[in-house]
């Protein structure tokens, strides 16, 4: 069995944070400069992991032009402790003000994890919380949430954009898409795996505009136009105008309710995938029995009681 | 407005940084990270009325891109090849520096190894005009040019 989360064989580990924790890297892209290099040579991947030092952070990343195999490559994730709750207002956050999308991978085999993006901009360019392109192989998004996403100029953007070339795979797993002013998922270009992603109350769910679209287990739900739009290869999916029970969506806490009955138990097991097996969900809880649709897999809380004896 | 510069140290391959590239822009006040106080020169720079958010700033930090473009386009972006389209030479810090009584040891400031940021941490701050050199054109930013790059996304299509 695999975690979604992948690292590399061996990597150089740097730590980043708000100014003024003493962090290794207080900027992305210091981090990137320094680390675009050819990995493969140096038989070392590189990995950043993030504190939540501030409530958000006003950043931004264009991981490009480091040499890397599937090895030895770049991954960002969030610290051991510092990982969001599978819903917006925890975890590490960015949120942007700058005419760029926040997490830009145009880089083969990189890995963004587990992280919160929004972009409120006033541009005329179409931006995005994340993206992929180019003729690259293997990149992934893993548990990651773009929410609440603004252009208040004449551009817009999108929760995910991904354009790989034409004959490369991309990989998009356990994220959440969820109140952004376009695409939840904006694709065009082959291949993109979505593989148990969530799009809830954009203008669109998700959106193929070109290119071979994988869907496995994927949710869509309460888009304002069309939860899906455009034709996609799907396996176990929600149908258009579905209607999942969450625990609180309200409050954007889009985990399943245990009285939903649209997404538990009717997805597809994928930890023998073919293309990218894996077996745990956005909480890095381990699916078990038939799994469920969409970026959540329900466990039931156990409530814990603890005895206390006391010395006579 | 006074800004930082994190200006790079040289890398040997084309496409990756070279000594002077302005690597981020971020307020003057900023607390930089350890492994960014030694593997990179920060210098201050006063901005006058351009420059006046982070937004604006960061314009400064585009790539060298192929086919000519200034700023990030909203699609699928050019080749880079070039980490950065501005940069400062070192080579002209040193004569700002030393106009200002600043005598700097740019054998320690290109040692990665150590956390040596003389002009961050003299607080001399320096002046934008003339500062700053387009990589693409070969000549030096004016005021004129900085107003009109900080500018780039807002008002029209970037096709340039």
């Amino acid at each position: 069995m695999a975690s979604s989360r992948r690292l590399p064989t061996s990597y150089n580990l740097k730590t980043y944070g708000a100014d003024g924790f003493d962090r290794d890297y207080t900027v992305l892209n210091t981090w990137e400069s320094d680390t675009d290099n050819n990995l493969v040579t140096a038989a070392k991947g590189e990995v950043l992991e993030c504190y939540a030092d501030a409530a958000s952070f006003d950043d931004r990343i264009v991981m490009t032009g480091a040499t890397t195999n599937s090895s030895y490559f770049r991954v960002i994730k969030p610290a051991t402790g510092n990982k969001h709750l599978g819903k917006p207002g925890s975890g590490v956050t960015f949120v942007s003000t700058t005419d760029l999308t926040i997490f830009a991978v145009t880089e083969g085999y990189a890995q963004i994890q587990d992280i919160i993006a929004t972009v409120n901009i006033s541009s005329n360019n179409t931006r995005s919380a994340f993206s992929m392109s180019g003729a690259y192989n293997g990149s992934a998004y893993i548990g990651c949430i773009a929410v609440n996403c603004l252009n208040s100029g004449t551009g817009t953007v999108y929760g995910f954009n991904l354009t790989p070339s034409s004959g490369y795979s991309i990989f998009v797993v356990n994220c959440l898409s969820h109140n952004n002013e376009s695409y939840g998922f904006y694709n065009s270009g082959s291949n993109v795996w979505l593989y148990n992603c969530t799009s809830t109350n954009n203008l669109y769910g998700f959106h193929r505009n070109a290119g071979t679209i994988y869907a496995k287990n994927c949710c869509a739900s309460g888009n304002t136009t069309l939860d899906w739009s455009g034709t996609f290869t799907k396996t176990t999916c929600t149908a258009e105008d579905a209607t999942p029970t969450y625990v609180d969506s309200g409050n954007d806490d889009f985990h399943l309710s245990s009285s939903d009955t649209v997404c538990k138990d009717n997805g597809t097991d994928l930890s023998s995938d073919g293309s990218y097996a894996f077996d745990d969900d956005v909480d890095s809880v381990t699916h078990s029995g038939t799994w469920d649709i969409g970026f959540d897999e329900y466990v039931l809380a156990i409530p814990i009681v603890m005895y206390y004896r006391e010395h006579c | 407005m006074i800004w930082a510069l994190c200006l790079a140290n040289n890398t040997p391959e084309a496409h990756r940084k070279k000594e002077g590239d302005i690597i981020d822009t971020r307020p003057a006040d900023w607390r930089w990270g350890t492994r960014e106080r030694m593997g990179f020169l920060v210098v201050l720079v006063g901005s006058g009325g351009l420059l006046s958010s982070q937004a604006d700033a960061v314009k400064l930090t585009a790539p060298l891109f192929g086919d000519g473009e200034v700023w990030w386009p909203e699609g699928e972006p050019p080749e880079v090849i070039g980490k950065r389209r501005y940069a400062v030479p070192f080579a002209r810090l040193d004569v700002l520096a030393r106009a200002q009584g600043l005598l700097v040891d740019w054998g320690r400031v290109r040692d990665e190894k150590q956390d040596y940021q003389p002009f961050l941490d003299s607080g001399v701050v320096l002046p934008l005009a003339t500062l700053i050199d387009n990589k693409a054109s070969g000549l030096r930013l004016s005021l004129e040019d900085i107003g009109r790059i900080a500018d780039y996304g807002k008002f029209e299509t970037i096709t340039n």
